[in-house]
């Protein structure tokens, strides 16, 4: 049983802040008058609801560093967005969107006094077949929008965020999928946008630039003069810290006529599933011999331009997918060797008969002759949409731990991605098995990334949540100070002896990116926070400030990274420092 | 360390869930593969829906519990109107969630609204229904001697026999229709029944309300008088009454389905069984185009209750720990409830043509009546109701069916607010009767 009070006052050791802020008034009220009395609340009920979740959460969650806003605001339209933001400027109180609870940006907040404001409500969904595009609003989710677009003879991808991630903010942080071999990454698929700049201007890009914001005039990302949506976007973006996109049309992409309208739900859950129509869509699972025949076999891919998503799977996934629950996993993975996992090289891949049977017919011919050349072994697969249609991993992949975060997330060769795996795989292993659970050297996952140019690679790590969680009576400072160098030290010098280009130090090392080995990144991000933010009110830190996260967790964490942060704020790269590139 | 814990409805133990729900919003729409294009039917929530902000949904809900366990929030009644007693218990979160997490989220809506009442701040309409039951024996302060009024001269009651039907008040006293029809189903088919004698309320307007030590008592009161009646199956049209003895009973008073000592039937299921045996058969041809809608109480909370007790070891970083828990359970998850049996019987009628709406089986969406909200917060239950009479008026229906009573009321009532094509809402043992007796 909790002891309140026990609980109180760890949690005043944790904390910064007292709890709860309340706002001016004024503002409240002029806020008020933006949205409607009842779409703005300062109740401590509706503000404690939006407390730690998202993406990272777990680093504030279990710091004690989640403050609940000091208001929830659900404006409507672009005009009341912008209208809270300069309501949130001229009383410089910070402001940080959301949207589904998942991911319209990781809403951990390390300060009590911030807005929320929730973009649930804008829910535009325009479908122009033709010209196979559509309008979306941030509060469209994955699975609704997959769904729309089957039933316009198309279809669309759903993230590694899952079904209830939102299409908006997915693509503005992200948006990768293994369909990203076919359709390429989100900032291709994006086209025109309404974004709410920091101090609440609202800009149209793209084709909307000038004209009015229409289906019809969305069909183009580039706009007059230079290309702005590179402001508010970026591989992992800026997680609010750059205004609020409202609205934007996203590329869908043609399916089989009549086939796409017939891919309805089957079965109840959690055994529900979208049947496909096997001549015309199938997954194709092969086992190579050797992981350098796995990564040469997504080569072929690439060159002979054949599947719609070819992807490297992690041994884990197989364990998730055939689970009955928690238990049954570990019952499952404790009979997992290191020589199961060094012999197991599965590769899966989508095959789509665009156009007819015979375009997969043909696909699978290929496939056949590079399975052959590479000594592959086909495997059984079922015949529908086990994810990325519809659902994808969202909470499945926490379901073994409660806890996991990716370390490593960025696009590079398939080379590089598939090295970069293989050493962080082995480091893991060797050094940091515990504190992380067991993955006996797995590189992890990594996909063949538009048509072969690229490949993705995320590197997933699990933890012990009740070690970490000062919460719970199992927390283990100890535990912690074992994980954080993972994140801090190994994961940045592994990339720097591999030449990965993580994405994840934009968003949450911002230090990495400091220095000459990254051109000084970091400085010319912060130029474009000054000039477009200078009250500093878009979800600040921007995106996050790693000093103030060494700065929130308990002293005894991250003393050699807070070293490391001294070093590199005096501007030497750490990175040259520790490894030679 | 380990921490020992039961699946009972002390909201103390539930504090993993307050602290490991990690924001996917299933709780909020549902299954994944069956969520909807139009936003409208998207969701599985009717509560989140009509409120809006977080504090309405499970997920804030988690945020609120984890607040209250901590300190952070103190019981008022504004917490208590704002965060507990909008809520169904319709346990569309809870499935959804098991999909992958296995969270026990209505387990956790359940024991805080116990925690509220425990505390005095249970709604004053709940505590004046239940303790009109309490002086009367039903919600409604009818007269008891009035409950089998419904019989008709041409039913036919056992004074002994191996089935039981227990009616319900809301079949004995408001829609003696349901009662009927399955008396004549039952009839029909040659099945003897018999029943109690002074049947009193099953008590699910407690047990939902959070009032929990009544609805033990009730439990007890009720159990005792079916078992002293050598009862090998009891049989119920009501999927309230339904899932309170199968499920709720057991589960507060710590034993297992199994050993209840008796069989608990919907009405659907074991018309089913002997539609499929050839027992009953239907008479002439129906025309009729159709939708079923799954009640919660027939659907994913009706699976049978195995009590637990066990610990989570959380701190091991062996492959015994990670939050496991020991020993090992099933889990409800809602994916065996009482689906097909009505959707079998409804096809085998011939002329009735079933088309399913967007949300269905374990994925359907409330139909208003559940929670005590009806009774406390009767927009909020409209609400949820008129939309799914829109969700049903997509379907091209012209008749929804379902297997619950407060189902059929709730529906009924949206019919007049909501002019789609839908004129018709009936109990399927109704439709059934119509089919195989007329």
């Amino acid at each position: 049983m909790p002891n309140i009070i026990e609980k109180q006052a760890k949690l005043a050791q944790l904390r910064k802040h007292p709890l709860w802020w309340d706002m001016p008034e004024d503002a409240y009220k002029e806020m008020e008058a933006v949205v409607g009395s009842d779409s703005i609340s300062k109740e401590k009920t509706v503000r404690a609801a939006y407390v730690g979740r998202g993406y990272a959460r777990e680093l504030i969650w279990y710091s004690g560093q989640a403050y609940p806003p000091c208001c929830v605001v659900q404006p409507k339209t672009t005009e009341q967005v912008a209208g809270i933001v300069k309501v949130c400027n001229k009383y410089k109180i910070p402001f940080v969107p959301c949207s589904s609870q998942w991911a319209y940006n990781a809403n951990p907040r390390f300060r009590p006094d911030m807005v929320q404001i929730d973009l649930q409500y804008m829910l535009t969904q325009e479908f122009d077949r033709k010209n196979l595009y559509a309008k979306v609003g941030t509060g469209i989710r994955y699975g609704q929008f997959c769904q729309a677009c089957f039933e316009h003879d198309a279809y669309f991808i759903n993230t590694g965020g899952g079904s209830a991630s939102c299409v908006v903010a997915n693509h503005t942080v992200w948006g990768c999928s293994p369909l990203n071999y076919r359709m390429g990454n989100s900032e291709k698929r994006t086209l025109s946008v309404t974004w709410v700049t920091p101090e609440g201007d609202i800009v149209r890009t793209g084709s909307w630039a000038g004209r009015d914001v229409t289906m019809e005039n969305g069909f183009m990302g580039d706009g007059y003069g230079p290309n702005i949506n590179g402001v508010w976007r970026g591989h992992v973006g800026w997680f609010g810290a750059m205004g609020i996109v409202t609205e934007m049309t996203v590329k869908i992409f043609p399916f089989i006529e009549d086939t796409a309208k017939k891919m309805v739900p089957e079965g109840v859950s959690p055994e529900s599933t979208i049947a496909f129509k096997t001549d015309r869509v199938a997954w194709q699972n092969f086992k190579l011999p050797t992981r350098k025949a796995l990564e040469d076999v997504m080569y072929e891919f690439g060159d002979a331009e054949i599947g719609a998503a070819v992807t490297k799977v992690p041994v884990f996934w197989r364990v998730i997918a055939k689970m009955k629950d928690k238990e049954d996993f570990w019952e499952r993975w404790s009979g997992i060797t290191k020589d199961d996992i060094d012999n197991f090289h599965m590769c899966r891949a989508l095959f789509v008969g665009y156009t007819n049977s015979e375009q997969m017919a043909y696909e699978k011919r290929v496939l056949e002759d590079i399975i052959k050349e590479y000594k592959a072994e086909a495997t059984r697969t079922k015949p529908s949409d086990e994810s990325w249609f519809k659902n994808a991993d969202v909470s499945g992949m926490w379901s073994m731990t409660n806890g996991y975060s990716s370390c490593e997330a960025g696009q590079e060769s398939l080379r590089c991605t598939y090295e970069t795996g293989k050493a962080l795989g082995k480091r893991l292993e060797e050094k940091y098995t515990p504190p992380f659970m067991a993955e006996f050297g797995d590189p992890g996952w990594f996909q063949s990334n538009d048509l072969g140019h690229n490949s993705y690679l995320e590197f997933l790590v699990y933890m012990n949540v009740d070690k970490c969680d000062p919460m719970s009576d199992d927390y283990d400072p100890v535990y912690m100070s074992q994980m954080i160098p993972w994140y801090f030290e190994e994961t940045p010098e592994i990339d720097a002896t591999t030449g990965f280009l993580d994405f994840f130090p934009a968003s949450c090392h911002g230090i990495l990116y400091q220095g000459p080995y990254y051109h000084d990144y970091q400085v010319w991000t912060d130029r474009f926070k000054e000039e477009f933010d200078p009250r500093t009110v878009s979800n600040p830190p921007a995106p996050f400030d790693p000093e103030m996260i060494t700065e929130m967790l308990p002293p005894f964490m991250l003393t050699r990274s807070r070293r490391w942060l001294r070093t590199a704020k005096r501007g030497k790269s750490m990175i040259l420092g520790k490894a030679s590139v | 360390m380990t921490n020992t814990f039961k699946l009972d409805h002390n909201l103390d133990n539930y504090e993993w869930e307050s602290r490991c729900c990690m924001g996917c919003a299933m709780c909020k729409h549902g299954d994944w593969i069956h969520v909807a294009s139009d936003h409208n039917f998207s969701w599985i929530c009717p509560e989140w829906q009509w409120g809006k902000f977080d504090n309405w949904g499970a997920c804030g809900r988690t945020r609120i519990i984890n607040s209250l366990l901590y300190g952070d929030l103190e019981y008022t009644d504004t917490l208590a109107q704002e965060a507990a007693f909008r809520c169904f218990s319709c346990g569309g979160c809870d499935v959804s969630d098991k999909r992958n997490l296995d969270l026990e989220i209505l387990m956790m809506n359940q024991s805080l609204k116990v925690a509220f009442v425990d505390r005095g701040f249970g709604r004053p309409i709940h505590k004046q229904m239940i303790a009109t039951l309490e002086r009367t024996g039903n919600y409604y302060g009818l007269n008891q001697k009035d409950r089998k009024n419904w019989v008709a001269s041409d039913i036919k009651v056992e004074k002994k026999a191996d089935t039981l039907f227990f009616v319900g008040c809301w079949a004995s006293f408001k829609d003696n229709a349901v009662a009927q029809a399955t008396a004549r189903v039952l009839n029909k088919a040659q099945v003897p029944f018999m029943m109690l004698d002074n049947e009193t309320c099953c008590g699910n307007l407690q047990y939902q309300t959070g009032h929990l030590e009544k609805f033990k008592s009730a439990a007890r009161f009720n159990l005792e008088k079916i078992r002293a009646t050598g009862a090998k199956k009891v049989v119920a049209s009501c999927a309230e009454c339904y899932r309170n003895l199968k499920v709720e009973y057991p589960k507060v008073l710590d034993f297992a389905t199994k050993d209840l000592g008796f069989e608990v039937l919907h009405s659907a299921e074991l018309v089913d069984g002997l539609v499929k045996e050839g027992k009953l058969k239907a008479k002439g041809k129906m025309s009729m185009k159709a939708t079923y809608h799954d009640p919660c109480s027939l659907g994913r909370l009706s699976e049978p209750w195995i009590p637990w007790e066990g610990i989570r070891t959380g701190g091991d970083i062996s492959n015994s720990g990670w939050g496991q828990i020991h020993p090992r359970r099933e889990f409800r998850r809602g994916q065996f409830g009482c689906y097909e049996a009505p959707r079998n019987l409804i096809k085998a009628i011939p002329g009735v043509e079933l088309v399913e709406m967007l949300r269905n089986h374990s994925n359907s969406y409330h139909s208003g009546e559940g929670g005590g909200v009806y009774e406390a917060y009767p927009e909020t239950a409209q609400f949820a109701s008129d939309w799914r009479v829109k969700e049903a008026g997509l379907t091209g229906a012209s008749a929804i069916i379902t297997g619950c009573v407060h189902s059929k009321f709730m529906l009924n009532g949206a019919l007049a607010r909501v002019q789609n094509g839908i004129n018709k809402v009936s109990h399927v043992i109704e439709l059934v009767d119509e089919a195989y007796n007329k």
